[in-house]
């Protein structure tokens, strides 16, 4: 960028010249960014948040001023870094919050085409026609100096204009030139009065403009943007103070005994420092106030050494007047084809160059009036759009990709030129590795693992915080958590109570919470066996009964209920069985009984009547081999 | 008087005759059929009240008759054990110890025996006689 | 009503022809005289005493000569004047009979053909064989019914000079003789004849003509038909004294008029005939019964002997005899196998089903051919039984009762009987048993055996016997006795057993069953008791019941055959 380039060699040799300092940054460091400073620029006024903060510390490595002319008070910005400082502090521009909110203020401002803005242009402009080339009268330089003081009483001119025509004035009294003087004199006084009333106005109702409607963001940046606001605050103080320092400066002009290259270099330095200032309005008509002050001519800029050097060596042109004249003019005209080429972008809804292209116009030209008179219409997409992209950038940072992802997504509704890729895929991937961590985290859960669970957890949530899924996995776990506990209460309280169908009715709840107890595993299988074991032959009874073999199916549950006797749903299918085979379970009871009693015969008898009732009956024949056996004891 | 040649039968004659053939045949049978059977005079064992206190019956002797279901046990010096089935009835088996003495007779399965029985000790029926059916 | 106010008085040393036409109940008139027929009103006289009222007549006294001759046709004529005549006379020593019987065979003309068999005799031949049969006893009322009917002339008048001379015979004899034939009226000395039961006219044969107005006899029958009976017999009744007078003149030789009042008494309804005859002496014959044991056996050798001149019957015997005891060898002809027995105590339940069932099935063959091998020799035993004795009372019933009627004594006839079949019985039974049991070594007590067989035969034989006398004839006798037979086996509940109520109903009365379980009984100790007792549903009696049963049944078949026997049957 041309403009930058020459900026950057005016920035360093100005510095140098003017306040006799080593330059306000390295001249090693000057170089780099001045011989690119198209990437800079461009790069750093929409980059990620993530360089801010690097922009920010970048912005370190300016050593401090060292005496600055004004004492180290005079703010300076270095375009080629676009590093701003001021008494000893340094901001980035772009990527400097402080620049964020100033722009975005000015986004949120409306157009200045107050009647007060317009009646100021129009005396500017008068004034630059009155000075023009060929048109420099001394009627017309009377009349653009009486302009000046009353430009000077706008609070958008902030006294450049009285500053410039303190030094006009005192070129003049340089020049003996005492009606011009006393002229002046009660033109200053006039319009300084005026002045003092429109900056009161103009402040308090400045307060009324003061920053956009606050949106919702991350705590964290709106903690920044306070800030950034509060800094703002204390600058307007500091330009209300300008203004009267450049009072006091005129009170001392009046002192000291001004010589005509004294004035010259006065006069120069002001130049300077309006260019530095940005207001290449002011540029123009003190460079033409200049020619019209000093008419021998010698325009050429009295620089030091380096700063000369430096200045043309980045400009190629030699440093004069005319040289700063020319610069302004093309600063003008670039931020005129910024501002244009901001509507043609905003025409075609490409909001992310337009932006940028009215960011960089902004920069340069902010007290310009295609920039001051821009609609507010125009602004507010910009400022919709700027907005909404810090928006996804602090989503981005701060991990919540569900606005992050509506965000590009409306985004890419808004701007067509907006990539997308970049901030979709760092969603994207980001949510995938979060469900990933978490889909482990679950299965860590599931079987136990607590330490592959919280790290998993941990994990998922580092990478996605607010992941919906996350809130249910958290209540699954802890209620898993919950339940286990629970269900370990309970298998203990249940195996105490012997109820072991209890157990084994619900057997999958306990099985899963004794995972990590091998003993109450051990208890747990022997329940779950024996209540197998149980239901194994209910179900063969069941069979049996289906059959109507009853008498078979009582004999099988008989067996098992003598080995479980406190089993509720064996009982009651014995109960049952009993009733329904009854004279066969008659009979053998009746045959143990006496068996009992040691009645053979009949006991045997009784036995071999169940064996005719029921013929495959186990315990008859048991007993008729027993019985027999007592009988003939030697029998085979 | 009805004349020599034209004699007729009176049938009622001929009926009584018969009848009181008839039951001097009934009745002969019955004697033989009472005198027939050795163990007449014995009372012949109540199952039920067997089967519900055997001890009662101790020490008497019954006559039983019954059909022959299954060897139990068999030993050389004590005899044999076999389950009867009481007559007349599907599921009232009694055990029946044959001793040595009859071993030879042929005791077979489905085979009507009537024994003399006699309650023994614990309840035990053994066989002081018996004959084939 | 066969017969209807008949009174007439036939005088001694008399030939009284009785005609009429068929029906008019001539023999029946004969029948009431022998007494086979009751009179329902009435009475009839010998030598003045009433025979229905007071002593009949002996057998000796009446000779029946029935319409068919009756005559055993394998016994030659010799051999049946003997057996009548010992039948009939006893105290006679084989001499004096044989001379008796010589004498008599040569009245009746038949001393040449003495040897022949009355098969081989003409009709005329075997009239006088039966004439003189009955004469046997020279009984003083002789009753001949149509013995000249279907005879040649010559015969026919054989016999007409036979009937005239026995009626002429010693102290004289009452011949009426039943005939058709109107050729011979004049050799009679009085006609009656019958007319529809009537009699309308009774009296000398040449005034025959004269009371019917008639040219000759031979219109008889045509004017008979001109009015009807009641007339006739009116007619005679009004007539019949003077005609009386006239026979009485014609008898008494001394020739006396027949008074006026006696003419009008016999208009009389209560005229007494015999008033009419002068009274004559009374005959004194004494003829010797013969024992019961000389009637026993005649009548048993008769019996052999008609068997075995019987070719037919001989061998239909032997065949059975032996026959039968070989059909129920082949079923068995290597003995009666042998039967594994069942095992109980299989620890299995199925195995043990597995043994039953195979044991079944064992048993089912063998008790199966145990007892059927048993009833059929049982059921061939009732049948030679029947054999035996059903038609041996019915077929000769008609010679019986002749016999009966001649004085033959019931129960030494049913005796005589009895041996026989008894003896034959006995022969097929015994060896029955004997041979089944050689042959096939059926186990058991022989002896019972042989004994039961031979008790069910003779039960068959005995309950057969009594139909035979029961039935009126032999067929009808067979027939029964097959039906018995018949319902034997079916009934015995040895193939199938019966439902119990009907069973306990119908086994008394089946000889077969006894039989049949009397037999089994033998093999009591064997298996095969045991198997036959399984698979037979029918239960089995024991052996001396079985042996009263069938005692029984041969009394009651005796009892039935006395009974039977002891009715008068004539056709």
């Amino acid at each position: 960028m041309k403009r930058s380039l020459l900026a950057g060699a005016l920035w360093g040799s100005a510095l140098t010249i003017s306040f006799g300092q080593g330059g306000l940054v390295q001249p090693q460091g000057q170089q780099q960014p001045a011989a690119q400073p198209a990437a800079q620029p461009a790069t750093n006024t929409q980059s990620a948040p993530a360089s801010s903060g690097g922009g920010g510390g970048e912005g370190g490595n300016s050593s401090k001023q060292q005496g600055s002319f004004l004492g180290g008070d005079a703010p300076m910005f270095d375009p080629g870094t676009e590093i701003f400082t001021w008494d000893g502090h340094n901001w980035h521009v772009s990527d400097n919050r402080l620049f964020q909110a100033r722009f975005e203020k000015y986004l949120a401002a409306p157009e200045e085409t107050t009647a007060q803005d317009l009646a100021y242009q129009q005396i500017l402009k008068q004034i630059l026609d009155d000075l023009a080339p060929g048109n420099a009268t001394p009627a017309h330089v009377n009349e653009a100096f009486r302009l000046l003081a009353q430009a000077a009483t706008y609070d958008i001119d902030a006294r450049l204009c009285e500053s410039i025509a303190d030094a006009v004035y005192s070129a003049w009294r340089t020049q003996d030139n005492q009606a011009q003087i006393t002229q002046a004199d009660a033109g200053l006084e006039a319009d300084r009065r005026k002045m003092e009333w429109n900056a009161k106005m103009a402040a308090s109702a400045l307060q009324m403009d003061q920053g956009p409607g606050a949106k919702d963001k991350a705590n964290a940046a709106q903690w920044q943007q306070d800030e950034n606001q509060k800094r703002d605050m204390e600058m307007q103080q500091y330009t209300v103070r300008l203004t009267e320092i450049m009072a006091t400066i005129k009170t001392n002009q009046a002192k000291k005994e001004l010589s005509e290259l004294q004035s010259k270099i006065e006069f120069q330095a002001l130049l300077v420092q309006l260019f530095l200032q940005r207001r290449f309005q002011h540029v123009l008509i003190g460079t033409r106030f200049y020619r019209a002050v000093f008419t021998d001519g010698d325009t050429g800029l009295k620089l030091g050494k380096e700063a000369q050097d430096m200045f043309s060596s980045s400009t190629g042109m030699p440093p004069t007047v005319g040289t700063m004249d020319s610069m302004a003019d093309e600063v003008i005209r670039d931020v005129r084809e910024g501002v244009q080429a901001f509507q043609y972008l905003l025409s075609q809804n490409e909001l992310e160059s337009a932006s940028k292209r009215l960011a960089e116009s902004f920069t340069t030209g902010e007290y310009l009036p295609e920039i001051r008179t821009l609609p507010r219409e125009q602004k507010r997409k910009a400022l919709q759009f700027e907005k909404q992209s810090d928006q996804l950038l602090s989503a981005l940072e701060v991990k919540d990709y569900t606005l992050a992802e509506k965000l590009v997504t409306l985004l890419a509704t808004t701007a067509t030129d907006f990539d997308t890729s970049k901030a979709t895929a760092a969603i994207e991937t980001a949510k995938q590795i979060s469900a990933f961590h978490l889909a482990k985290a679950r299965n860590a859960a599931v079987s136990g693992d607590k330490a592959t669970l919280e790290s998993e957890l941990t994990a998922a949530t580092e990478i996605w915080p607010r992941n919906p899924a996350l809130t249910k996995a958290a209540d699954l776990i802890f209620n898993q958590g919950d339940a286990q506990e629970k269900a370990l209460v309970d298998l203990d309280q249940l195996l105490s109570q012997k109820n072991y169908r209890a157990i084994y009715d619900d057997k999958m709840r306990y099985i899963a919470a004794v995972a990590m107890y091998p003993d109450r595993q051990e208890q747990l299988k022997k329940v779950i066996d024996q209540m197998a074991e149980i239901d194994t032959v209910m179900i063969q009874a069941d069979e049996m009964t289906k059959q109507s073999d009853y008498a078979g199916a009582w004999e099988v549950v008989e067996k098992t209920f003598n080995k479980y006797p406190d089993d509720s749903k064996l009982n009651e299918m014995r109960a049952n069985l009993t009733t329904q085979a009854a004279e066969f379970v008659l009979t053998i009871r009746k045959a143990q009984e006496l068996e009992q009693k040691d009645e053979v015969g009949s006991s045997l008898a009784w036995f071999l009547k169940a064996q005719k009732i029921y013929p495959n009956s186990n315990y008859a024949q048991d007993g008729i081999q027993r019985l027999a056996k007592k009988v003939l004891p030697e029998s085979s | 008087m009805p004349r020599r040649a034209s004699s007729r039968t009176n049938p009622v004659s001929l009926v009584v005759a018969l009848v009181l053939l008839a039951g001097a045949l009934g009745g002969g049978a019955y004697v033989w059929t009472a005198l027939s059977d050795p163990y007449r005079t014995l009372a012949p064992i109540d199952v039920t009240a067997y089967l519900q206190d055997a001890n009662s019956l101790r020490g008497n002797v019954y006559k039983f008759t019954g059909t022959i279901d299954t060897q139990l046990a068999w030993s050389a010096g004590q005899g044999r054990l076999y389950s009867v089935v009481a007559d007349g009835t599907k599921n009232d088996v009694l055990p029946v110890l044959i001793p040595p003495q009859f071993d030879h007779v042929n005791v077979q399965k489905d085979q009507r025996f009537t024994f003399k029985i006699e309650v023994g000790d614990k309840g035990m029926l053994s066989a002081s006689d018996l004959r084939k059916l | 009503m066969l017969l209807r106010d008949i009174s007439a008085h036939f005088p001694r040393r008399h030939l009284c022809a009785i005609v009429g036409p068929s029906g008019s109940g001539k023999s029946t008139l004969l029948k009431a005289i022998a007494g086979i027929f009751e009179p329902a009103k009435g009475s009839i006289h010998w030598e003045g005493r009433d025979l229905a009222a007071e002593r009949d007549l002996d057998p000796h006294e009446i000779g029946y000569v029935p319409q068919f001759g009756i005559s055993f046709d394998l016994l030659t004529v010799e051999e049946s004047m003997d057996t009548a005549l010992r039948l009939r006379v006893g105290g006679l020593t084989e001499g004096m009979r044989k001379k008796l019987a010589m004498e008599i065979l040569k009245d009746a003309g038949l001393d040449e053909i003495a040897g022949r068999r009355t098969a081989v005799l003409s009709g005329g031949q075997k009239r006088r064989l039966a004439l003189a049969v009955e004469m046997a006893t020279q009984p003083v009322l002789l009753l001949c019914d149509e013995v000249t009917s279907g005879l040649d002339t010559k015969s026919e008048d054989e016999i007409m000079k036979l009937m005239r001379r026995l009626a002429n015979e010693g102290q004289g004899r009452t011949v009426l003789s039943v005939t058709h034939s109107l050729r011979h009226l004049e050799m009679h000395d009085t006609v009656a004849v019958l007319y529809q039961g009537r009699l309308v006219y009774h009296g000398a044969p040449d005034l025959l003509p004269h009371f019917f107005t008639i040219p000759g006899p031979e219109h008889l029958f045509d004017c008979l038909e001109t009015r009807p009976p009641d007339d006739w017999a009116m007619s005679w009744r009004k007539h019949r004294a003077a005609y009386y007078a006239c026979l009485v003149d014609a008898v008494t030789p001394v020739g006396r008029a027949v008074e006026e009042p006696l003419r009008g008494a016999l208009i009389d309804e209560n005229f007494s005939i015999e008033s009419v005859f002068p009274r004559e002496k009374k005959l004194e014959i004494k003829v010797e019964e013969p024992t019961w044991m000389t009637q026993f056996l005649v009548l048993l050798t008769r019996q052999w002997r008609l068997l075995i001149r019987d070719r037919g019957q001989l061998l239909l015997q032997l065949a059975l005899l032996f026959g039968f005891p070989c059909l129920v060898v082949i079923f068995a002809w290597d003995g009666l196998p042998q039967i594994a027995n069942l095992t109980g105590g299989h620890a299995n339940a199925v195995e043990q089903l597995i043994a039953d069932a195979s044991f079944s099935l064992q048993a089912v063959k063998v008790g199966g051919l145990v007892s059927g091998l048993v009833m059929f020799q049982v059921v061939l035993l009732t049948l030679m039984g029947s054999n035996n004795s059903a038609r041996e009372i019915a077929g000769q019933r008609a010679i019986f009762e002749k016999e009966k009627f001649a004085g033959l004594r019931t129960s030494a006839f049913l005796a005589s009987k009895g041996v026989y079949v008894a003896a034959l019985l006995t022969a097929q039974s015994v060896w029955m048993a004997l041979f089944v049991n050689t042959i096939c070594h059926f186990p058991g007590d022989l002896f019972s055996q042989a004994l039961i067989l031979v008790l069910v035969n003779a039960a068959m034989t005995s309950m057969c016997l009594g139909i035979s006398a029961q039935m009126k004839t032999a067929d009808q006798a067979s027939l029964v006795s097959v039906y018995l037979v018949g319902f034997q086996l079916p009934l015995s509940g040895a193939v199938l057993a019966l439902p119990h109520v009907l069973g306990s109903m119908t086994r008394p009365f089946i000889a077969a069953y006894w039989g049949w379980s009397g037999y089994l009984t033998t093999m009591r100790d064997t298996r095969f008791y045991d198997v036959v007792r399984m698979t037979s549903g029918t239960s089995l009696a024991a052996y001396p019941v079985c042996v009263l049963v069938l005692l029984a049944h041969v009394a009651a078949g005796l009892v039935l055959a006395y009974y039977g026997a002891r009715e008068s049957r004539w056709e």
